[in-house]
């Protein structure tokens, strides 16, 4: 086949004889088309940087084998398997500039200079830091430096880039406008890559696929909107940020079901709730009316008492008690207004449910 | 855009650079070594039948010229080692009798004589150069080991000015020093690692006899004894003569001291030695056993008794020659004669009680 | 953005990951260094044969050169008549001299080390946490007596307090306490520069926030700065104690008779008494001693090591404010020790210009000559261009040799055995320091005649002086070196790695790189120890081509206020180029955080 083929693989750290041995990764199979980008998701300890690690020849494999093109690579060394790697704290040369970072894998390909000039100045442009050849590392903000070691490994043309949780040192704003650059990055450069993260939004940004890890297994993979749509597990849904589990069979189900409308695909038996999936239509008075109501398109699923108000991105999010379901995050629908106490009732917003 | 390809798929033959930057880097401190400094000419590798080995003290030291002559007359290429002074230059070559340091030595004075004849270092050999008759009288025993080549006379010495400047009489002999109008004037060298500090402690020992010394010691350090490491500390700080600025008038140095602190333009010296006070040190040659080069050794132990370099000694080594065919300088035979009568300790009892004599010396003046 | 994953946003939840997950994550460690390989690949051979050669050549190297030596001189006092006999054990401990002197050494070390930190912590606040006109001449200046040589330093500290000298009012000639100042003239920078060194890297905020919680300047430096220094102050502490304990030159020189160290009486015993029952039973007792202080010097610089990696170097340091309480009292203390540190060094200089003839700089046109009645073999600049000669031969080696142990030691391999045999080498390079040099000077007469079969009597090689002192400068040369390696983050090598470079290429061009400055300052040390030591050196060096200490007591021991005078003007001499090349290896050294 063309491009990565992880195929069971398993890493372990530790030493066995003494019985101390943690699983890592464990029979992880997975591919990377050439050209594509794949986004490696899954929480803190999952084992996906390990994956990485291996796939680089940083960590040696326990079991199975990782292969480019066909061809196995063990015992390729890392600094001839034309694999790029970012680290999540950039891990930039302190004792070169920006132009010597990036040009660092030109000279170790043994590039002409004149074409090293031209490429650095091209891959600076490319991130966004044109002219910043001469600066010293130190000077650059955090994201500076994380596009700065993005363009380093994208200077060789690595057969295939690496990238490390790269954006997960920086804050929001600066972190979601970085993962649009990556992403655009990648495609301008034609880049097949690896793409680590513990963000799903990030992993769905920047991945054509989306593979779920959890405790050293792979869960899932997908391209992000076939995954949000039918995630495997609830492992994975909840992973995926889906923050409520409704059987359809059971009575509070039952709503739901009706709000989801037409005909479900067979098998399916939970809907799994978003945050934001239930959306606060208005406020319950007294023991039987309601101020607010649904509509055809959007009936009132369920009542629940409200605990918080929080107001983000522009709007406001409530944090509703419900029976069944527990706590969950509300939407507020423009216009309604509620207080902690205050008794809702909710619609159900179809987009954010996933069926399991 | 230029198209630039990735030398990673061509791939360099597999080789490890970090093996061969080691290996180079060592190579290159190696010859950087080899040739910078001093390994070039290295005397070891040259055969031994043609280099002859002087182990010495480091005092060791002859005119220019002198060596070279005896070189170019006997054909052999003369190497000095120093490896210690007094003790230390007779352990070592305990030590290292199996594989000696050199063919032959010099400096083993008359109280470490019998550490390195009893251990078997030396080699008996009877020198028919013309001073040997001289050296004869200095014979430590009867086994040919050593032969004398120069004496000398550790002594108290005085500063002159001091004494006259502040109109007291200065003392004479070693009981002189135990009475109070000398309290606080004496220095004096460390008996346990300094050579004349030991000789000195013998002269006391031949003075005081086996049963006296001690008691004679704990009067000095009742009167204000100082005792420090080395000659040089004694003379150049302690001392109120000499180079010195000390506030100590009385010093242990030499008999040969005084004609060098002749002051500039002046014509006597500012200090004099206390003959009464004197411990006669004689310095011995020998031929080392197991030398590679004998014969060698043999020729040098003759080339030291020679007239030249007995007439150099008192200049080169501020010892007196055994020979008493060569004339002193005019300043030593007029400022710095020899004690007519030093105290003087068997070889033999000096090498069976140096070493407790030493450890109750310490005990004594560390109070 | 390219157009094939629109609608995406409205296909999933929009605001799905909690929220604390969203906040940036502080650096992870690095891979932990617990990991050890399970299986799988082997390294190469190439690889292997590589670590293998630079751990290999330093370990030869020590032992052929160090421990084979000591452990040949310290086994003739145990083995009579062909069997080990540990009697001499019994018999040793049973004087009373031997536990005088055992106590005597704690008792100077101990004390000098108190001194040394009370000093040295203010030292280290004004010369490295603030910035004032002059501070860099100011820090190569106390560094000077740290690698004075003894010698120079005796006779200088002599000539200040013996009866006659300017602080003779003081009485301390010959008293414990002149030792004990001694010992603090030497190891004062010590302290300096090791808690320093973390000192700039403490971030202030930390202390500042203390007083914003209402301590007052006293109180935060006591429970936030002072904690936080903790590493440093016990590995300078474990240091100067280590130097202190094994004091020889000075010891010797003002302790007379009255006092000594186990060094001393070791150098008395071998060399006097030819007792080797004796030496080698203190040579235990002075090595069970280095190894307590090596122990807990190591365990103070693992937490510092880590405590340094941690932290980027806390900008530029404010300027000294002198009407601040906290600035003035260091201040203060600081120009004072400068002032002391001055006195024995401005003696040295005066009365090197005092000629029989008056003041002039007779004694040093005299350094052309080889002394009054030829006292030299050589000229004294003769012996200070030997002096250099060696000095490079011995700085190639130990920076080689020290350098290919640092590199060793900074890394974590995979296996457990591995990383115990690295932390064990990194201990085994630090015993020189605590070995006397008269043991191992009369253990190279005994090992390294014709060794192994070679048709070199290596005992009268040239080569030997310069192998003499590297040995004892391969612990500086570590110790400058290893921390920096040591706090190169492992995946700034992967990422090297990742782009090609081979494990030459990321040794060049990652660990070379980043470390050539703290090599230029093991080169500064490794030279001025060469320059300066003695002991070994003057059992070794060979009359033709003595060095300048060697020349320098040679002088002193010579009669005559002419060669007196020139000992001190070449004492001088050889204290400025000291001085003139740590300057040098000091701009060298730039902010990277070696131990020294």
């Amino acid at each position: 086949m063309d491009g990565l083929m992880i195929d069971a693989l398993s890493v372990r750290y530790g030493d066995a004889r003494r019985g101390a041995e943690v699983r890592a990764v464990d029979g992880v199979t997975l591919e990377v088309q050439r050209g594509e980008v794949l986004a490696l998701l899954g929480p803190s300890g999952c084992g996906k940087s390990s994956v990485l690690r291996a796939v680089a020849g940083l960590e040696p494999l326990a079991a199975g084998s990782v292969s480019w093109d066909g061809a196995d690579l063990a015992g390729v060394p890392v600094h001839r398997r034309g694999f790029g790697l970012m680290f999540q704290d950039g891990q930039l040369f302190p004792h070169r500039d920006v132009a010597g970072n990036v040009e660092y894998g030109l000279r170790m390909a043994r590039i002409p200079r004149e074409q090293r000039r031209a490429r650095v100045a091209e891959l600076l442009d490319v991130v966004g830091l044109a002219g910043y050849g001469a600066r010293a590392v130190a000077t650059l903000s955090g994201g500076e430096r994380q596009r700065v070691a993005l363009a380093r490994a994208l200077a060789p043309r690595p057969r295939l880039l690496l990238l490390d949780e790269p954006l997960s040192a920086l804050d929001r704003a600066l972190r979601e406008r970085l993962a649009d650059d990556v992403r655009s990055a990648l495609v301008a450069t034609g880049t097949t890559a690896l793409f680590v993260t513990h963000d799903h939004d990030e992993a769905a940004t920047v991945g054509d696929r989306v593979a779920v890890m959890s405790a050293g297994r792979l869960l899932q993979a997908a391209p992000p909107a076939e995954l949000w749509r039918r995630p495997a597990s609830r492992e994975v849904a909840e992973f995926l940020g889906y923050q409520a589990f409704v059987d359809l069979d059971s009575a509070q189900g039952a709503a739901i079901r009706g709000a989801l409308g037409g005909d479900l695909p067979a098998g399916v038996r939970v809907a799994a709730l978003a945050e934001g999936a239930l959306v606060v239509a208005g406020l319950v008075v007294g023991p039987v009316g309601m101020s607010g109501s649904g509509s055809a398109e959007a009936p009132v699923v369920a009542s629940g008492t409200v605990l918080a108000t929080a107001f983000r991105r522009g709007r406001t999010e409530l944090s509703v008690r419900v029976e069944g379901l527990g706590r969950v995050t509300a939407a507020a629908a423009a216009g309604a207004v509620a207080a902690p106490g205050d008794e809702v009732a909710l619609t159900l917003d179809r987009k954010a449910v996933a069926l399991l | 855009m230029p198209r630039i390809t990735s030398a990673r798929q061509h791939g360099r033959p597999h080789r490890s650079t970090l093996a061969t930057g080691v290996a180079l880097a060592a190579a290159t401190a190696l010859a950087l070594t080899a040739c910078s400094a001093i390994g070039s000419g290295d005397d070891a590798s040259s055969s031994p039948a043609e280099t002859v080995t002087l182990v010495t003290h480091d005092s060791f030291a002859l005119s220019d010229g002198l060596i070279e002559a005896f070189e170019e007359e006997s054909g052999l290429t003369v190497e000095i080692v120093t490896p210690g002074d007094g003790g230390s230059l007779v352990n070592q070559l305990v030590l290292t009798k199996d594989a000696p340091l050199g063919d032959a030595v010099f400096g083993i004075d008359n109280s470490f004589a019998s550490r390195a004849i009893d251990a078997g270092v030396l080699a008996p050999y009877t020198s028919q150069a013309p001073a040997a008759a001289d050296a004869a009288q200095y014979a430590p025993d009867d086994s040919g080991s050593l032969t004398a080549v120069d004496v000398g006379d550790v002594c108290l010495n005085i500063d002159d000015t001091w004494f006259a400047e502040h109109g007291q009489q200065p003392p004479a002999t070693l009981e002189d020093l135990t009475k109070p109008e000398y309290k606080d004037q004496l220095v004096v060298t460390n008996a346990a690692t300094s050579s004349p500090g030991l000789a000195f402690l013998l002269a006391t020992i031949g003075a005081f006899g086996e049963d006296g010394w001690q008691g004679y010691w704990g009067q000095l350090q009742a009167n204000g004894l100082k005792v420090v490491e080395s000659w040089s500390d004694a003379y150049d700080v302690d001392f109120s003569g000499g180079s010195g600025q000390g506030q100590r008038p009385i010093v242990l140095s030499y008999a040969s001291s005084p004609p060098f602190t002749v002051p500039e333009g002046g014509s006597e010296p500012t200090t004099s030695a206390l003959l009464d006070t004197c411990f006669r040190q004689v310095e011995y040659a020998g031929v080392l056993a197991n030398a590679q080069n004998p014969e060698g050794a043999q020729q040098l132990v003759d080339f030291l008794l020679s007239d030249e370099v007995q007439a150099d000694i008192p200049g080169s080594m501020y010892m007196y020659p055994v020979s008493s065919s060569v004339e002193l300088p005019a300043e030593w035979a007029r400022w710095a004669p020899l004690s007519d009568a030093p105290f003087q300790v068997a070889p033999a009892d000096i090498e069976q009680h140096r070493d407790e004599w030493i450890r109750a010396w310490t005990d004594i003046v560390t109070g | 953005m390219d157009g094939h994953r629109h609608g995406l946003s409205t296909l999933k939840p929009s605001t799905l990951a909690p929220d604390a997950d969203r906040q940036p994550r502080p650096t992870p460690p690095p891979p932990s260094p617990t990991r050890a390989r399970a299986g799988g690949r082997r390294p190469g051979v190439g690889r292997v044969l590589a670590w293998g050669l630079a751990a290999g050549i330093p370990l030869v190297f020590l032992g052929v050169f160090f421990a084979w030596p000591v452990a040949t001189l310290v086994a003739r006092g145990f083995i009579a008549d062909g069997a080990l006999d540990l009697s001499a054990f019994a018999e040793v401990f049973a004087r009373q001299r031997t536990w005088r002197i055992i106590g005597l050494t704690l008792a100077q070390a101990g004390i000098a080390t108190a001194i040394a930190l009370l000093l040295g912590i203010p030292g280290a606040y004004v010369l490295h946490r603030r910035q004032f006109r002059g501070r860099a001449a100011v820090r190569a200046f106390v560094t000077v007596p740290f690698v004075l040589p003894t010698v120079v330093v005796g006779v200088a500290f002599r000539s200040l307090l013996a009866t006659g000298g300017p602080l003779d009012f003081l009485g301390l000639d010959g008293t414990f306490a002149a030792i004990v100042a001694a010992l603090v003239f030497f190891n004062y920078a010590l302290v300096v520069r090791t808690v320093g060194g973390l000192w700039e890297h403490l971030d202030p905020r930390t202390e500042q926030a203390a007083r914003a919680l209402g301590a007052s300047p006293l109180r935060a430096f006591a429970s936030v700065t002072l904690p936080a220094l903790a590493p440093a102050i016990a590995s300078a502490a474990s240091l100067v104690f280590l130097f202190c304990a094994t004091a020889f030159g000075a010891v010797l020189v003002l302790g007379g008779t009255r006092y000594g160290t186990i060094e001393t009486e070791i150098w008395i015993q071998t060399t006097q008494f030819l007792d080797l029952r004796a030496a080698s039973v203190l040579s235990v007792v002075q090595l069970v001693i280095v190894a307590a202080a090596l122990a807990v010097a190591s365990r103070a610089r693992r937490t510092r090591e880590r405590a340094l990696s941690l932290s980027e170097p806390a900008g530029a340091a404010r300027p000294l404010r002198l009407r601040s309480g906290v600035d003035a009292a260091a201040a203060g203390v600081t120009a004072l020790v400068v002032v002391l540190i001055a006195l024995p060094l401005v003696s040295l200089v005066v009365r090197s210009l005092r000629t029989p003839t008056g003041w002039g700089i007779g004694n040093y046109t005299a350094l052309g000559t080889t002394g009054g009645s030829n006292a030299l073999t050589v000229t004294v600049w003769e012996a200070a261009a030997n002096s250099l000669r060696i000095a490079l031969d011995a700085t190639v080696m130990a920076v080689l040799v020290g350098g290919l142990v640092a590199l060793v030691v900074s890394r974590r391999p995979r296996r457990r055995s591995a990383r115990r045999a690295v932390s064990l080498l990194d201990a085994v390079f630090m015993l020189p320091l605590g070995v006397s040099a008269v043991t191992v000077g009369f253990g190279f007469l005994l090992t390294l005649d014709h060794p192994f079969g070679l048709d070199v009597d290596l005992r009268r090689s040239a080569l030997l002086v310069p192998i003499a002192q590297a040995v004892v400068a391969v612990p500086l040369v570590v110790r400058t070196v290893l921390p920096v390696l040591r706090a190169i983050d492992p995946r700034l090598r992967e990422a090297a790695a990742t782009l090609g470079a081979g494990p030459g290429r990321v040794l060049a061009s990652v660990d070379l790189a980043m470390t050539v400055r703290a090599l230029g300052l093991a080169v500064g040390f490794a030279f001025a120890v060469s320059l300066g030591e003695f002991g070994a050196t003057s059992f070794l060096a060979r009359p033709d081509r003595p060095t300048l200490p060697v020349v320098i007591f040679k002088l002193i021991g010579r009669p005559g206020a002419e060669n007196h005078g020139m000992a001190l003007a070449a004492s001088v001499l050889l204290a400025l180029v000291t001085a003139g090349i740590i300057a040098v290896a000091e701009r060298l050294r730039g902010p990277a955080g070696g131990e020294l």
